[in-house]
């Protein structure tokens, strides 16, 4: 059974089709959900409730085709609501250490490193070693271009499709992925030459 | 390595896990233990998820409502703003609402902010009344609004609805050379290059900058660059008048709003090329949003964008500077459509360069609550899309409502005569349009062609509206379970292409505004994407040929069909021409076609897909000798082709070794330029150019074709 047959069979109702689904998904939406988000309780939980939502919603999904976008701009969505979770519970307690993420809503990374082991707010293990220097390097850049990463590389959409996700235009698209990928290799490629 | 392929590969071996909880074992539990999904629902239950109901209040009133349904249900959306209703904000006379008291629009703002996610049923009009319509629109229900009464619409539409663009145009003393190819015949539509016929404009993403290189037989001399600084990238540019007109985008931390730690705008920049060698910045206009598109008109700027709102803070309304501090647009010009969805402004900007100096007086600003889509611009008329809310249906037996199954489009009409935006009405469609081409207007009529959904199933529409957008006629329901990949507008016809597993041609008859009608349809393999009218008998197409695979059909290389239209009622395919493993910018960008001297040929650049076989051996993509031609087809590049490209200190630099390689039966695995003949209902590969690096655009320049690579660098190439 193709992707477009478990599609309509999930529309339809049938729960297993949706969790085959899911399964196909689940990989790209959880790497993206912990690189707009920083840590992996967040991500979690923004993978959590956008599958529930996505199970709720499904049934109107108009297009088949239009699955991907439509799945991840739900995740979107849940990540933009933790990340206001996140904001409001560093202005209640300033002190709360800062995930990386949090910064996503209110500004920049740079400046807010983590130190790789420690624990985040939520006391979750934060990540892995490359993928946390790899959290650092995307909060070098600005969140919309960081979201531009994030769908072409770990969700897989062309730039025509981000265009239309995003509302830029392609060729925006395409030049601000041009500029912050050459900037991400530079930034990794400066870290992994200082020995550790 | 790419850099793309550099960091794709750092993701992947990132070593992230999903924890167990995100199994899709758990997550099966986890389901089992939710709401039951919609689609499985009794007929008589609440087709509202539980776990979303924004305003749970709203349900008794579902049944005050079934009871009225009938009677609202012909109302069109912008009736409901009847007085009677309590309305927050009053409707101008373009059907568009109006705020007197910041107030008011900040509860506008609220109301779609959060309503935005997930996709609410309830329209801003709705919010903002505090009532709720539940009456089921008919399936063709179209909601239109008079808005010009006063205004002789014959002067909105004067002008030039279509051209055949693309064409050549060249001042005494100066080469012939090519424009943008555009959709409307003396609507500008901004590039990543332009030329003068002495000098090329390009967009350097590299760099970050406009390069203005002198180029004459050949050779190019790059003679100076403008830079963007900063966070503010270069996007495209216009040339006119010996101005250089460059659009970008910055994120600024000046333009922070509250919650947000980025704020996008788009910057025209404006500098007098007198000299090309040394341009001299005369102003700049920055406009909040991002960039939609623009158009030049009339020597004006259109400028289009996309403001979103984050939060419901005041200091999201979109701001403009003209050389001073940002501010603000006034209350008086901010509207919104009744029918919104998307939590962001459409801002229009018209700005008039013209002038030693753009000054504040020059530019003109609006904004729109609700977000866009698309523009067209016909000239006199500016036409803005975006997504408007549909009604969730009602069952007129039972009473129960459900979600709807498509989406609309509305089209707002705004004149842009004598340098002022003014909103002229609304209106809208069903279903949702494919890019600005499904889009044109004819004597006062305007048609647009959208795909709808109806049963889960893709249906195509095609509507007249006039003057007011009011539906004339329409077209419902043809080339069922397909959808529409193109479209193409002639005098009083439409030509719609339209796809699933063949490309249908379907020829409409628009004479009588009141009754479109098929006239004929003609099925090819593959689809198009761009349909070019080549006489008044053909008409052409570039898109992509497919091949079924395992999944069903997928693209896999370029396709011609050239369509012979001569008989409406039965058209027929003239002739096509496909190759398999190569790409080109104009399956995606119209603007990437070039149209050569009297047209004489079209020109596009194409790239390698993939390499058959695998491994480095070079895939001979051109070896059908028929199709090329037995002499001339050498590209015998003269001495000095190339680029040279200088420093901009005005030194002249030698030649870089830039000969591309000779073809003789084809392309030995380059990318490169398809000179294309479709005279006499043939289509003739006239020449396959092979290039060094992949191009995005071609343009001319007198006797020689220059490139433009993705790189951003120039090569040329003699054209005979």
């Amino acid at each position: 059974m193709n992707e477009h047959d478990i599609i309509q069979k999930a529309r339809q109702g049938d729960q297993d089709a949706f969790c085959q689904l899911y399964g196909q998904y689940r990989h790209r939406l959880y790497r993206y959900a912990f690189y707009r988000l920083g840590n992996e309780g967040d991500a979690e939980d923004a993978v959590s409730d956008c599958v529930l939502s996505a199970w709720q919603q499904i049934g109107s999904l108009r297009d088949p085709k239009a699955f991907p976008a439509w799945i991840f701009r739900i995740l979107s969505g849940c990540c933009a609501k933790l990340i206001r979770q996140q904001i409001d519970r560093r202005k209640e307690d300033p002190l709360e250490p800062d995930t990386g993420a949090q910064a996503a809503g209110a500004g920049s990374f740079v400046g807010t490193r983590p130190t790789g082991t420690q624990a985040t707010a939520t006391g979750d293990i934060p990540g892995t070693e490359d993928s946390l220097l790899l959290r650092d390097a995307l909060a070098t850049l600005p969140e919309e271009d960081r979201n531009i990463v994030l769908l072409s590389i770990v969700a897989g959409f062309k730039s025509r499709e981000i265009a239309s996700m995003t509302g830029l235009t392609a060729g925006s698209v395409r030049s601000r992925l041009s500029r912050n990928l050459k900037k991400l290799r530079a930034f990794l490629e400066e870290q992994m030459e200082i020995p550790s | 390595m790419k850099d793309y392929d550099f960091i794709k590969d750092r993701f992947e071996q990132d070593g992230l896990e999903p924890p167990e909880s995100l199994s899709p074992d758990a997550i099966r539990a986890r389901l089992a233990e939710q709401p039951q999904h919609p689609a499985k629902r009794p007929a008589n239950a609440d087709p509202r998820p539980a776990f979303s109901p924004k305003h749970p209040w709203r349900r008794p009133l579902i049944a005050f409502a079934a009871c009225a349904c009938l009677a609202l249900a012909l109302i069109p959306v912008n009736r409901a703003l009847s007085p009677g209703l309590p309305s927050a904000s009053s409707a101008d006379d373009s059907g568009l609402l109006t705020f007197s008291s910041q107030r008011q629009l900040d509860r506008a703002v609220a109301g779609l902010v959060e309503n935005q996610y997930p996709t609410s049923d309830v329209t801003i009009l709705e919010n903002l009344t505090g009532r709720e319509d539940l009456a089921e629109a008919p399936d063709n229900e179209m909601s239109g609004t008079a808005g010009d009464s006063a205004e002789n619409y014959a002067q909105d539409t004067a002008g030039p609805s279509q051209g055949t663009q693309g064409k050549t145009q060249s001042a005494a003393g100066t080469p012939d050379h090519s424009t943008t190819y555009t959709q409307v015949e003396d609507v500008d539509e901004a590039d990543i290059v332009k030329t003068d016929g002495n000098y090329i404009y390009y967009v350097s993403r590299v760099e970050n900058q406009v390069i203005i290189a002198r180029a004459k037989d050949g050779r190019t001399k790059r003679v100076a660059a403008v830079a963007n600084h900063g966070n503010t990238s270069t996007e495209n540019l216009y040339i006119r008048g010996g101005q250089l007109i460059v659009i970008g985008q910055a994120d600024s931390e000046i333009l922070r709003s509250a919650g947000s730690s980025w704020r996008s705008s788009t910057v025209v920049t404006v500098y007098d090329v007198t000299d090309p060698a040394k341009p001299e910045k005369t102003g700049q206009y920055i406009q909040t949003g991002n960039l939609l598109s623009s158009r030049l008109v009339d020597g004006r700027i259109c400028l289009v964008t996309d403001d979103p709102i984050y939060n419901t803070a005041s200091d999201n309304i979109p701001m403009v500077s003209c050389g001073e501090e940002l501010s603000p647009i006034e209350l008086k010009n901010i509207r919104c459509f009744p029918d919104a969805v998307t939590a962001a402004y459409t801002v229009i900007g018209l700005v008039d360069p013209r002038g030693e100096k753009l000054s504040a007086d020059s530019i003109t600003t609006s904004a729109v609550l609700g977000g866009s889509q698309e523009i067209y611009c016909s000239g006199p008329n500016l036409y803005v899309t975006g997504n408007a809310a549909e009604k969730a249906k009602k069952n007129l037996l039972t009473g129960r409502t459900s979600q709807p199954d498509s989406q609309n489009t509305r089209i707002l009409r705004v004149s842009l005569s004598k340098g002022k935006v003014k909103y002229r009405a609304t209106g809208v469609v069903s279903g949702w349009i494919n890019n600005q081409f499904s889009m044109d207007e004819y004597k006062g009529y305007f048609r647009v062609a959208t795909t709808s959904a109806k049963n889960g199933e893709d249906v195509n529409n095609l509507y007249v509206l006039d003057e007011k957008m009011k539906e004339t006629g329409s077209l419902h329901g043809f080339a069922a379970d397909e959808h529409i990949k193109a479209v193409r507008y002639m005098g009083s016809q439409a030509y719609v292409i339209t796809y699933r597993q063949t490309d249908p041609l379907f020829i409409v008859d628009l004479s009588d505004p009141a009754n479109p009608t098929i006239q004929g349809h003609v099925k090819i393999s593959g689809y198009s994407t761009l349909l070019v009218p080549v006489d008044k008998d053909h008409v052409l197409g570039f898109g992509f040929s497919t091949e079924t695979g395992e999944f069903g059909e997928y693209t896999n290389g370029l396709k011609l069909a050239l369509f012979d239209v001569s008989d409406p009622m039965n058209p027929k395919v003239a002739d096509s021409w496909e190759r398999a493993g190569i790409q080109s910018e104009i399956q995606n960008d119209h603007r990437a076609l070039l149209v050569g001297p009297d047209a004489d040929f079209y020109a596009i650049p194409y790239s390698l897909t993939y390499t058959a076989g695998g491994g480095d051996d070079p895939v001979t993509i051109f070896d059908d000798a028929e199709e090329l031609p037995t002499d001339g087809d050498d590209t015998d590049v003269a001495d000095g082709s190339g680029t040279d490209v200088a420093d901009g200190s005005g030194t002249d630099s030698a030649d870089t070794d830039r000969s591309p390689e000779v073809s003789d039966s084809g392309t030995k695995g380059n990318p490169g330029i398809l000179m294309i003949s479709a005279k006499g209902g043939k289509i003739k590969i006239l020449r396959d150019i092979p290039s060094k690096e992949e191009l995005s655009r071609c343009i001319y320049i007198g006797d020689w074709l220059y490139g433009l690579t993705w790189e951003d660098d120039i090569e040329s190439f003699p054209m005979k």
